[in-house]
């Protein structure tokens, strides 16, 4: 019988393997992926004036996950020549985290651009779905004033924007079905997501039927978007300890496979 | 330093100890573990309450103010939901979980059709012929997707003789394939969690919290093996 081995080795050796290249970063290869390349290639093609959703519905626990794609988008978005509809859809932290992390993140691109002209924030919105399905068919009756309690009527980019049939894009967070289910096939407006990296296989069906036009799933997503827009962040930071993880997580499924084919080949269980 | 750095330096200090007393427990369960346990529900739950306050105020009070007195129905269903703590009365929040299930379905299943089974059909109706790598990869698409399909064919007896054994056998090692990455998925995302945090400790101010915390944790090795040796 192979002796039992302690996981709490295990642990010891994953904070070394991910804060190692945190401290002293190797310079890992990054190759663009296919759906981030469509998303910033969708964006770039949007024409001036665009209306884009953008849904930054982040949690503090997914943070990692989510916050760097967000801040990488956003910043793509405010460097173009589009109008921006902020809102927080999938969680009510979402407001939190965009004051306390994602807008110091951008402050330099927002000064560029003037708040209910440019961008508006709408801040977090109850009812997920069924909030979906109301904005969309109409924002005015959905949506009465933005976060600073300004009432929707009184700002300028909300003017001539009514519904999701005046939208060029929704890029969202989270989960992907419900704004294919109440943007893309009642309206056909093009969605794009930024989810969690385990949500990649199971998107790839979306984005193969032209459901999604793009799609940041992770971390290492958007780190590959980060490196697109030429703006390193939080992301490109991390790359390598991810790397090395993922490559810690498959040497130990291999050991543990080998174990476990040892155990049993003297007769263990 | 002024008030606001003082605070930023404060809270990144609570943050890092509230994120290593945490990670104690991979060592062993611990009072610091739980005290971070117990906080982060409680911040949680206290955080969720006041924004369900304001949306509250926000979606319906204030829409009641302004004449809009329709909205007194949901603001009605909402208390009821208050019932369910009540045994006798607890059958009143029903008409409430009723309205909210049958929204949130018509809601969504009204485009589902379309969206997830329809368009998805569609899009696996696809060429076999291009460059070498096109039909190598729309052959595994197709050859996965009836495999897959025809592993949760039950109602025929057929289902089970030749060559619809293996046909579902081989949908069996798709499926795996499938919930593998999947899998797979789910432990790199925690990966990327993690990373995450520690990109966080290894930053000003909170990587003063880890040589706390390796003292923390040598203290509790030691008093564990001296309690073994006695």
């Amino acid at each position: 019988m192979v002796k039992e081995f302690d996981p709490r080795w295990m642990y010891l050796l994953l904070f070394i393997v991910v804060g190692a290249p945190l401290v002293r970063p190797l310079g890992l290869p990054l190759p663009i992926t296919a759906p981030v390349l469509a998303l910033y290639d969708k964006i770039e093609s949007l024409p001036p004036g665009s209306i884009v959703l953008f849904e930054y519905g982040v949690g503090a626990a997914s943070w990692p996950e989510h916050g760097p794609s967000n801040i990488a988008v956003l910043k793509h978005l405010l460097s173009k020549d589009v109008k921006i509809i902020l809102i927080a859809l999938y969680t009510a932290e979402g407001p939190t985290l965009f004051a306390t992390k994602i807008k110091p993140a951008i402050a330099s691109y927002l000064e560029k651009k003037t708040y209910g002209v440019d961008y508006v924030d709408f801040g977090y919105v109850t009812g997920y779905e069924t909030a979906m399905a109301a904005i969309a068919e109409d924002m005015h009756k959905a949506l009465t004033k933005d976060v600073y309690g300004t009432p929707i009527d009184q700002i300028p980019l909300m003017k001539n924007v009514k519904s999701a049939r005046d939208l060029a894009l929704v890029i969202a967070t989270g989960y992907c079905e419900p704004y294919i289910r109440q943007f893309y096939t009642p309206y056909g407006v093009p969605v794009a997501i930024m989810t969690w990296g385990m949500n990649a296989p199971g998107y790839m069906p979306y984005i193969s039927a032209g459901q999604l036009c793009g799609m940041v799933a992770g971390i290492r997503a958007a780190a590959e978007y980060e490196v697109l827009i030429k703006s390193p962040g939080e992301a490109s930071a991390s790359s390598d300890a991810l790397s090395l993880s993922h490559l810690f997580v498959a040497i130990l499924i291999v050991v543990g496979n080998i174990q476990y084919y040892l155990t049993r080949r003297r007769g263990g269980r | 330093m002024d008030f606001a750095e003082f605070a930023s330096l404060v809270s990144g200090l609570i943050a890092a100890a509230l994120t290593l007393m945490i990670y104690s427990l991979l060592y062993r369960e611990n009072i610091l573990y739980r005290i971070a346990e117990h906080t982060f529900v409680g911040i949680y739950a206290g955080y969720g309450v006041a924004y369900a306050v304001k949306n509250i105020m926000d979606q319906g009070v204030s829409r009641i103010s302004a004449g809009n007195y329709w909205f007194i129905i949901p603001m009605i269903l909402g208390v009821m939901l208050f019932t369910r703590f009540t045994v006798k009365q607890a059958w009143i929040s029903r008409y409430s979980m009723a309205v909210m299930v049958g929204v949130g379905t018509g809601v969504s299943v009204r485009a589902l059709i379309e969206a997830q089974i329809v368009r998805q059909i569609k899009a696996s109706v696809i060429s076999l012929y291009g460059g070498p790598f096109t039909v190598i990869d729309n052959l595994i698409i197709v050859f996965g997707f009836i495999c897959a399909f025809l592993y949760f064919f039950f109602t025929d007896i057929s289902a089970l003789r030749r060559p619809m054994s293996y046909i579902a056998k081989a949908g069996r090692y798709v499926l795996m394939f499938t919930f593998g990455g999947a899998f797979g998925g789910t432990v790199l995302s925690r990966m990327t969690l993690f990373a995450g945090r520690m990109q966080y400790l290894l930053s000003y101010p909170a990587y003063y919290m880890i040589p706390v915390f390796v003292a923390i944790i040598c203290a509790m090795i030691y008093y564990d093996l001296r309690k073994k040796k006695e």
